[in-house]
């Protein structure tokens, strides 16, 4: 009976044009639409050098700024790229937002021009400030020094030497800084997972149709299947096994379109990622199963419930706009430790940012406990029904 | 009315999914909301970052964290470790900096302690990053030139004292314009999915051939029963327009009301048209109501993912967006975006605004062509 209803179970899903559109294409085309839209997103985000301008007059020629403007826009990390032109081409460059801002200098005073307020235009203003008051402190301490001599009673002073001793002094100093950032900082990955966490629960799309061929109060098929002698258990399981097989096929697709084409980054251990899409998918098996079995209503109005508390869990699991995961997660934690979707992402997060695995195991428990506690309250509805008519 | 009233039926049995789109607008809208600033000054931009200072009571410790407090905006993260490891991994912060303890006391011992960060590598974490180095260095520097703990600091605030002129010439109030911008962006999406659903619901309705053949070989003038059709779904994509435009004042503002926001208002209603244009084609080639939902999820979300509805056009990579020129949202956001930045309205200004509403306009006739050829067929096959 099992293998029989395996079979037929199968060939019964595929055949559903609209069930393997909603849980096989639809997560493809998705991943494909993510790919596109996000992979520049973070390159644009990364620090780049900010395109100023500068106008090329002789003010500018006998400026101290001169060899630090040089210097900041040569080498591979420079900070500015830099066009050299008049004022009206500045202006020009400027109003069509092709550069960030300009500089034009009079005497020794310079003077910054920007279009609006932002981080590019405040990182300008910021290193312009920076230089002048780098040449400040090289005239401070170079003066300082120099008095110190005269004070001394040293009367053949070279001025020439202590203030490129204080030049040096200033440009030469080292800082200490130890970055121990994190390099797995790509929260697009968030969309990624939650996808997959999203495609893991529309499985119970499959146990849902599998479940009401089964329930007589919901199809003709079903009043059969209740008045024959057949084991119903066996008959079940044999159904969601095929359920299963089919969504653990669908899963492999999208992760193969996913590492191999879109190039996402799960982190590097495979029997992880998979144990979890295994526990994600039974999560969503189960809870298709509390659906068709729980809600005493019609097929759409099962399907519309069903894909309703997939999408709002997806939703507040990241997949529409990645910080509500975190908003959620600091403000209503008890709303994600219920969600299975999130349970998902949240394992996926844990595998991809974190070192320890504690995080990644909590999520892979709760998901079992989903799991068991969708089974439990279907097992009710399922057992032993009697009608005395349909 | 036989029309109008099958349109009304359609529209209240699928008012939740219509209600769901417009909320997701909603959500959108409100959650990109800023407070407007249109002061027409130059405001250094202040990061979010957390300092932990494990050397609290040492003066030199004390005044560096004093100083990106001033310069940052230092924020509060509870709940240990994993918190802020999130709060980084969500942009919540883009900069972890961590005084060491005794650090104060080192550096007046002439060593160089180190300090240990964790960035974001963007933007943000690089303007921080100079503003820590920038520190560092002057104290450095006034170290070495062999000044004590008071003189150095004060030596540093004096330096760090030192301003630029700026000069900021736009005087556009870019916060509220940048709202409306991405207000009708997102609204691409939603103005798709509105129109695309509930047309192609209603129209494979009367698409069905049975409903075909009946319509036929009724009394019922054809052409009036095409006039109907066709009046009815004009008015629902006017009411679609109407409406995320009264939206848009209620989650935008005033600039709705100036003669810019009207350019925006015009831009969305050619668009809605070119939209509903489409949903008429569209329905011509689906065949069954199961499809309808399939096919406005990809056409909707894929517009809206490749144009920049839902990520700006700037991040997209260049032939994503050259692709794009393919469908009718491009355009529409396209202009959009120009209107948000745009300086001055002119003629010649608005030039590129024109060719793209040009260009919808040619979509909708190709639309509208492609729609009454597969018609003509079918009819003839019915």
């Amino acid at each position: 009976m099992f293998v029989h209803n395996f079979k037929y179970s199968l060939a019964l899903l595929l055949k559903n044009r609209q069930l393997v559109f909603w849980t096989i294409a639809f997560p493809l085309i998705m991943a494909v639409l993510f790919n596109m839209a996000f992979s520049n997103i973070e390159n644009e985000e990364a620090f780049d050098a900010i395109h100023i301008a500068v106008v090329d007059d002789k003010d500018f020629h006998s400026s101290i700024f001169k060899t630090a403007l040089e210097e900041l826009s040569s080498g591979d990390d420079k900070i500015f790229e830099i066009e050299y032109t008049d004022k009206t081409k500045a202006q020009e460059l400027l109003e069509n937002n092709e550069i960030t801002g300009y500089l034009s200098f009079s005497g020794d005073d310079v003077k910054v021009t920007i279009n609006s307020n932002g981080t590019s235009e405040t990182i300008l203003c910021y290193i312009i400030d920076e230089i002048k008051s780098d040449i400040a402190v090289i005239t401070e301490i170079g003066t300082e020094a120099v008095k110190n001599e005269i004070m001394a009673g040293n009367t053949d002073i070279d001025y020439e030497k202590y203030y490129k001793d204080a030049s040096e002094l200033v440009t030469n100093s080292e800082v200490n800084l130890k970055d121990t950032s994190n390099h797995h900082l790509s929260y697009v990955m968030i969309e990624y997972y939650s996808l997959i966490a999203m495609t893991c629960l529309y499985s119970g799309l499959f146990s849902m149709t599998l479940v009401n061929y089964k329930l007589a109060n919901v199809s003709a098929v079903g009043k059969r299947t209740a008045v024959s002698p057949a084991k119903k258990g066996g008959m079940l399981f044999g159904s969601l096994a095929a359920g299963f097989v089919v969504q653990l096929a669908g899963l492999l697709l999208l992760f193969l379109l996913m590492i191999f084409v879109i190039g996402a980054d799960f982190g590097t251990n495979l029997a992880m990622i998979l144990t979890l899409s295994v526990f994600g998918s039974l999560a969503g098996l189960t809870m298709g199963i509390a659906v068709a079995v729980l809600i005493k209503a019609g097929e759409n109005a099962k399907l519309t419930a069903l894909i309703g508390i997939t999408m709002a869990g997806s939703f507040l699991s990241g997949m529409m706009g990645i910080t509500m995961k975190n908003v959620i997660d600091k403000n209503v934690p008890i709303l994600n430790k219920i969600n299975p979707v999130a349970m998902i992402t949240d394992g996926f997060y844990a595998l991809y940012y974190y070192d320890t695995p504690e995080r990644f195991y909590i999520d892979l428990i709760s998901l079992a406990v989903f799991s068991a506690v969708m089974l439990i309250i279907s097992w009710g509805g399922l057992r032993r029904q009697r009608y005395d008519s349909l | 009315m036989t029309v109008f009233n099958a349109f009304l039926k359609v529209i209240r049995k699928n008012i939740g999914t219509i209600i769901i789109y417009t909320l997701i607008l909603i959500i959108f809208s409100a959650a990109t909301m800023q407070s407007p600033d249109s002061s027409g000054q130059y405001t250094s931009e202040k990061q979010d970052i957390l300092i932990i200072n494990n050397d609290k009571g040492s003066a030199l410790s004390d005044h560096l964290e004093e100083y990106l407090k001033a310069n940052t905006n230092a924020v509060e993260i509870t709940g240990g470790e994993d918190a802020i490891k999130d709060a980084l991994f969500y942009r919540e912060i883009v900069y972890i900096v961590n005084i060491p303890k005794g650090y104060g006391s080192s550096v007046m011992a002439g060593r160089t302690p180190s300090i240990e960060v964790q960035t974001t590598e963007s933007y943000g974490s690089a303007l921080v990053d100079m503003m820590l180095t920038r520190y560092l260095k002057l104290q450095n520097v006034y170290l070495q030139s062999g000044a004590d703990e008071h003189t150095m600091i004060h030596s540093i605030d004096s330096a760090l004292d030192d301003k630029t002129n700026v000069e900021m010439i736009s005087q556009l109030d870019t916060d509220s314009l940048s709202q409306a911008t991405r207000f009708f962006d997102f609204s691409a999406y939603n103005v798709t999915a509105c129109i695309v659903f509930i047309i192609c619901l209603v129209l494979s309705s009367f698409n069905d051939i049975d409903v075909r053949k009946r319509t036929l070989i009724s009394s019922t003038d054809i052409k009036k029963y095409h006039l109907y059709l066709l009046t009815a779904c004009c008015s629902y994509a006017l009411a679609v327009w109407a409406f995320f435009s009264v939206l848009s004042y209620i989650m935008v503002g005033d600039v709705i009301l100036t003669p810019r926001g009207g350019i925006y208002i015009l831009n969305s209603l050619v668009f809605s048209l070119t939209v509903l244009s489409m949903a008429y084609f569209l329905s011509t080639i689906i065949h069954t109501k199961t499809a309808v939902t399939g096919i406005v999820n990809v056409v909707a979300l894929g517009s809206a993912f490749l144009c920049g509805a839902f990520v700006p056009a700037e991040f997209l990579p260049e032939w994503v967006l050259k692709a794009a020129h393919i469908l009718p949202a491009y355009w529409f956001i396209n202009s959009n975006d120009l209107l948000g930045s745009m300086e001055t309205l002119s003629v010649e200004t608005l030039k590129p605004i024109l060719v793209n509403m040009a260009a919808l306009l040619l979509f909708l006739l190709l639309f509208v062509t492609a729609s009454i050829i597969i018609s003509r067929k079918k009819q003839k096959i019915a």
